[in-house]
């Protein structure tokens, strides 16, 4: 049987079903608790989210489809060189401390909805605002693409009986209709309600998850070992072949133990690599899974630190969360607890690829993406193991329909609040803006998951690389965020012409070069270098000379 | 809450140390293990964990909103 098929079978087929069908339930029960039409109501939920709720909705949006196939093919692609991924997304919430107390203690005064009602608040300025509005809406559909498409990847392998590419289109058709039903029942409280559930059967899923991994494939340390004498053995064998065709020689046995550097007392190593030696491994060996990271590798990591952590803290979909919370007590408790979820999340999605690479050699690019697929595949051989690949899968589902909810709601509230409601109808009123909304919801599924099936189709498109894209663009929104909000000086010209140029500088990098970054550094990361010279240097130019004609629209009371 | 220069410094000195840029320059031919896995990714692992305390630590003080409103937990 194809290990990358997880066939379920009715029963546990239906236990999906009626936990996909207890979502739409849930959207129906935030349907009868909404207080009334306006805005507020439907898009934060009246800003009424406590402790437990924030929390588990903040994570559940911030760990995603990526988190699980992606992190966990990337992991495996690379190996441990993706514990960077543990700092990026802990690097999340530290530039959160950056600008979130202020922007709470500003949202609750003004009563912010969208990202862009700060940016008009501070700025004033009907161009940042389109600029901002329309690069927020590009970045995160990019991200919804993402999640549309591991909708589809985890619903492809669970039967055997049906094509997998057919499986793959009814899985985003199907789901994708379940999260636009509930979202356009409930808003923002039936998103938060199911992200309730889904963050707690998540956890419990990731929990499952590294229990399963170890009981199935043995230690972390075995895995580590193996992957260390297969890299070793190849090199050897490279090296012999080498020697060989130089002395024009045949080819001998690779003399493993006589190599300098490894001549260590781990004598369990050299066994596996005397083991391995014998068989040429299944795929070519590119660079290291083990060893420590190269030059390259080391600038990718900070750049992954900066780009996702500053880009990660602007997802329109976690700034609405920050308007949302209660209280800053609130959101001050959340975001603490948060700081410690990248250890119980990334690094169990780390240590996923890792074993996967250990025990299945040889998927290349974004069949990778289906390591974690292959590892349930090998669980599901025994009754407990079948029915706790079903409370996994659950998990995983959970994960991307609870993160493709929330930036689907947020993208909504853009459109219809920032442009529709801003530049295209300023005198409608809040429940016509709040029917378009819904409408608006309709119209990005019926558009995103068309294109979700046919990127997913191609399977050339890693989910890794979908992720980096939308941090490019999400970047350049750091000046007016994280400085304007500090800065009284930060002026709106300086601000949106150092945002296009930052764009400017991104984009084409990020499109023209091979693998969509320049000597390891993410695209946005030199937008941003630019943005930030223009915004901050264009601000301390005198007004006259900058050309300034914005007026300064925050008061004297709410600067530093 | 305002952050200052020098817990940013502090955040800046665990990330140098978690990305182990200098690994493979002082170790080339290290092959440990800790914890199940290469020493270096578990030194990587221990400066994230060290971040997220200092992260939670800094979150402790309430915010200048918290001090300044009536606002708080029900």
């Amino acid at each position: 049987m194809n290990p990358e098929l997880l066939p379920f079978n009715y029963l546990e087929l239906a236990f999906i079903a009626v936990y996909m069908l207890s979502l739409v339930a849930v959207g129906w029960w935030a349907y009868r608790a909404r207080r009334d039409s306006t805005l507020k109501d439907f898009y934060l939920a009246g800003n009424g989210i406590g402790f437990i709720a924030l929390l588990l909705t903040l994570y559940a949006t911030q760990y995603s489809g990526n988190t699980l196939f992606g992190f966990s093919g990337r992991a495996y692609h690379i190996g441990y060189s993706w514990a960077m991924s543990i700092h990026f997304m802990t690097a999340i919430v530290v530039f959160y401390l950056a600008f979130a107390p202020k922007l709470h203690a500003y949202a609750r005064r003004h009563s912010f909805i969208t990202p862009t009602d700060y940016l008009d608040h501070r700025f004033q300025s009907p161009a940042i605002n389109l600029l901002a509005t329309l690069l927020m809406v590009v970045a995160i559909s990019n991200y919804l693409l993402a999640q549309l498409m591991a909708m589809g990847r985890a619903l492809e392998g669970l039967t055997d009986k049906v094509d997998p590419a057919q499986a793959y289109t009814w899985g985003v058709v199907s789901l994708a209709l379940i999260i636009v039903i509930y979202e356009t029942l409930g808003g923002f409280r039936a998103v938060v309600w199911t992200d309730v559930m889904q963050g707690s059967v998540l956890l419990v899923g990731f929990v499952i998850l590294l229990v399963m991994v170890f009981l199935q494939f043995g230690s972390l340390e075995s895995a580590t070992k193996k992957l260390w004498a297969e890299e070793l053995a190849a090199k050897d064998e490279a090296q012999s072949a080498k020697q060989a065709r130089q002395s024009d020689l045949p080819v001998q046995k690779p003399g493993f133990f006589k190599k300098p550097g490894f001549s260590g007392a781990d004598s369990e190593l050299k066994q596996l690599a005397a083991e391995s030696a014998g068989a040429k491994p299944a795929y070519k060996i590119k660079e290291s899974r083990v060893g420590p990271p190269s030059s390259e590798r080391s600038r990718e990591w900070f750049s992954y630190i900066l780009a996702v952590g500053i880009g990660g803290a602007l997802y329109p979909q976690a700034i609405q969360r920050i308007y949302a919370a209660r209280s800053a007590t609130t959101l001050r408790r959340s975001l603490a607890v948060m700081a410690f979820l990248p250890l119980t999340t990334t690094l169990v999605a780390l240590i996923v690829g890792i074993v996967g690479a250990a025990n299945f050699p040889g998927l290349e690019g974004a069949q990778s993406d289906k390591i974690l697929t292959v590892i349930c595949h090998q669980i599901q051989a025994t009754t407990l193991g079948r029915w706790l690949v079903v409370v996994l899968f659950s998990g995983i589902l959970a994960a991307i329909m609870s993160t493709a909810d929330s930036v689907l709601l947020s993208i909504s509230s853009m459109l219809s609040k920032d442009i529709y409601g801003r530049f295209l109808a300023p005198h409608a009123n809040e429940r016509q803006i709040t029917k378009l909304g819904k409408r608006c919801s309709w119209v990005i599924i019926s558009i995103v998951a068309p294109l979700a099936i046919y990127f997913g189709l191609r399977e050339d498109t890693s989910l890794v690389k979908l992720l980096d894209r939308k941090f490019d663009l999400l970047l350049q929104l750091a000046p007016a965020f994280i400085i304007g909000i500090h800065w009284r000086r930060m002026r709106a010209g300086p601000v949106f012409a150092g945002m296009a140029a930052g764009l400017v500088v991104a984009l084409p990098i990020a499109f023209l070069t091979e693998r969509g970054k320049l000597y390891g550094i993410h695209p946005g990361l030199y937008g941003l270098a630019v943005n930030l010279l223009i915004s901050c240097g264009g601000s301390l130019l005198p007004e006259g000379a900058a050309r300034e004609c914005v007026k300064e629209p925050v008061t004297e009371s709410e600067t530093p | 809450m305002h952050l200052g220069w020098k817990n940013w410094a502090v955040f800046v000195i665990l990330t140098l140390i978690g990305a182990p840029w200098y690994w493979g320059l002082l170790w080339p031919h290290d092959r440990s293990l800790l914890f199940g896995m290469p020493t270096w990714a578990a030194t990587a692992i221990l400066a994230s964990f060290v971040v997220s305390c200092y992260t939670a630590w800094l979150l402790r003080t309430p915010w200048d909103s918290e001090r300044d409103s009536s606002e708080g937990e029900p």
